[in-house]
């Protein structure tokens, strides 16, 4: 359950810039390490600053999408949202100057296909892979355990597509709305949205999923605010406008990036 | 680099405790904390698992421990790596209830039974509620230590549920522990296989040897029916859709008590809802703690009042005494059934 887990626990934040400040200072530690001896025009130039660290990060999540989505045999959804998050935790405590991206997504998928028991060999896995397969093999099997220490041996991940399929069973039962199934592809694509935001980093998976289905009911021209507001808050009716304050900057979230 | 130099000087190995299929496990003491702990060291495996990097078993054990924390469930003190190893860091349990079990010395009375029910009920009521399946409990599983305090052990088959879609391999727990659905080739199934266990397990704790010792799947299902009967589609409707259905003969059930005879009636009563064999008529945790044998005298025996096993490893295998068996006799308790 998500209220208790590890990922609410330790890998959760409240705010961006909590996950900003937390980049920026794995950035300079590295910078400072390594490049006592130059002074800051020469680290400029030598260095990536903490913003293109952002920009070459966010070129390989389109890489890891894009991985997951060819991969064969095909991948269950929650083994993808599983491997970003991998990725994402990864890189707030770490630099892409230290750990290859490309490196660390592959192992990032790897290690997400067998926590969420999606049983592939690794002879399987690397034919996914273009070029040196032995090459990659050797590169996944060594940064494993790696990954681990970094993710702090919390492994499970909540991700939203449980709680999606809770609340189209619900609204079916519940709302009245004629065939609540054609919001899926909105869903799906709303999700695959918040995996190029730190969305996940920052709210509960049913807090995403809620905001999923509302975009989608939205692009459908459908209405639910009477469902949520009668069905899903009838018992924290005070509670309400924080809530739907919450939701909303989330839609703007997952729709503006 | 240094933090992992700190987890490999912090836990000291006091003693080798066993050897496993896929790991080491040692005694050691926590030099911070001054705990003893359990230490696993995962073994690299044979070169076919090797191949695939961290063993799975582990990573089922690490993920699911790492979200759990209860009084009847083990710890996961500490995870660390070294080279391309993995170990993990458990609360030391003395002993597992097969042992206790097995131990002739040792007597199991109405009250000790009900205490180890109640504590693995708790367990198991509480991964469930987390949405997990332990799918392989059994007398080994079920650890002690010198408290009194039962944990659920192993969790290297165990798994999240409820996902609807999802299909799951029927090969999972031990067999003599084994529902009769999983036995039927069930894709699709739920917290009963584990109450299944759990009814196994307290009629392994009355008779003293395993209620249904099948040395086939044939044989278990063979073993299950000549006890408790032979389900029909009445009593167990669908049934024959299982994958692997087949007609067995009719047999009539055994009332439960003619088997367990020493067992008082409120405890038939909570076998037999935990042995029920459709699985929809099954008890959930839940309402089985909620049964008039735990709210029945007599009252489940506190923590240090349970037994231990003896110490000495080469246990002499002796005759209980007279006197043994009355008070036995007396207090309802049980002895291994062979010696006698």
């Amino acid at each position: 359950m998500f209220p208790q887990s590890s990922q609410k626990k330790f890998w959760t934040f409240s705010n961006e810039q909590q996950l900003n400040s937390l980049r920026l200072q794995q950035n300079v530690t590295y910078i400072n390490t390594h490049g006592s001896d130059m002074n800051q025009e020469q680290r400029d130039d030598f260095f990536l600053s903490s913003i293109e660290e952002r920009i070459l990060l966010k070129q390989y999540e389109l890489y890891l999408n894009d991985f997951c989505r060819r991969f064969e045999p095909p991948m269950p959804k929650c083994v993808v949202g599983t491997a970003f998050h991998y990725f994402k935790r990864f890189y707030l405590n770490n630099t892409p100057m230290d750990y290859h991206p490309k490196e660390i997504l592959a192992t990032c998928v790897y290690l997400a296909c067998k926590v969420e028991e999606f049983n592939v060999s690794i002879g399987q896995f690397v034919s996914n892979i273009k070029g040196d397969r032995n090459k990659a093999m050797d590169i996944i099997l060594s940064n494993e355990l790696l990954m681990m220490q970094q993710l702090n041996y919390y492994l499970t991940v909540h991700n939203p597509y449980r709680p999606i399929e809770g609340f189209l069973i619900d609204i079916k039962t519940r709302s009245g709305m004629s065939n609540p199934e054609r919001l899926r592809p909105h869903i799906d694509e709303f999700i695959e949205k918040t995996f190029f935001t730190d969305a996940c980093l920052l709210y509960a998976p049913s807090q995403i999923a809620l905001a999923a289905v509302l975009h989608a009911a939205s692009k459908e021209q459908e209405n639910l605010d009477s469902y949520v507001t009668e069905n899903l808050f009838l018992a924290a009716r005070d509670k309400l406008p924080v809530l739907i304050e919450a939701v909303r900057s989330k839609l703007k979230f997952g729709n503006h990036k | 680099m240094q933090q992992l130099g700190n987890k490999l000087t912090r836990y000291e190995k006091i003693a080798f405790l066993g050897e496993g299929q896929f790991a080491t496990v040692y005694k050691a003491r926590d030099v911070l904390t001054e705990q003893i702990v359990a230490v696993k060291k995962i073994k690299i495996g044979s070169r076919e698992e090797a191949q695939d990097g961290i063993n799975r078993t582990a990573l089922r054990e690490i993920k699911l421990l790492h979200e759990l924390q209860h009084e009847n469930v083990i710890g996961l003190v500490d995870v660390f790596g070294h080279k391309s190893n993995v170990s993990l860091v458990f609360d030391f349990m003395d002993t597992d209830l097969e042992i206790i079990i097995k131990d002739p010395k040792i007597i199991l009375t109405q009250a000790n039974i009900k205490a180890y029910m109640i504590m693995t009920l708790r367990g198991l009521e509480y991964l469930h509620m987390n949405w997990i399946l332990h799918r392989d409990l059994k007398p080994n599983n079920l650890l002690v230590n010198t408290e009194g305090v039962l944990k659920i052990g192993d969790f290297g088959l165990a798994k999240f549920f409820g996902s609807p879609n999802r299909i799951y391999t029927h090969q999972v727990v031990t067999r003599w522990y084994r529902a009769p659905e999983l036995l039927f080739g069930a894709r699709q199934y739920s917290t009963g296989i584990d109450i299944w266990a759990v009814g196994c397990i307290l009629a392994e704790l009355l008779l003293r040897v395993p209620f249904l010792p099948g040395d086939s799947d044939l044989d278990q299902l063979t073993k299950i029916f000549q006890a408790l009967g032979t389900p029909t589609e009445e009593t167990w409707p669908n049934l024959n859709k299982l994958p692997d259905y087949m007609q067995f003969k009719q047999f009539p059930a055994i009332p439960l008590q003619h088997i367990f005879t020493a067992a008082p009636d409120d405890l038939i009563v909570l076998a037999e809802k935990l042995l029920a064999l459709n699985p929809a008529q099954r008890c959930t945790c839940t309402e089985a703690l909620c049964m008039k044998y735990f709210s029945n005298k007599p009252a489940p025996s506190v923590g240090h009042k349970l037994p231990m096993p003896t110490t000495n490893t080469q246990a002499v295998e002796e005759r209980p005494s007279l006197k043994r068996k009355l008070i036995d006799a007396m207090e309802g308790g049980t002895l291994p059934k062979k010696l006698f």
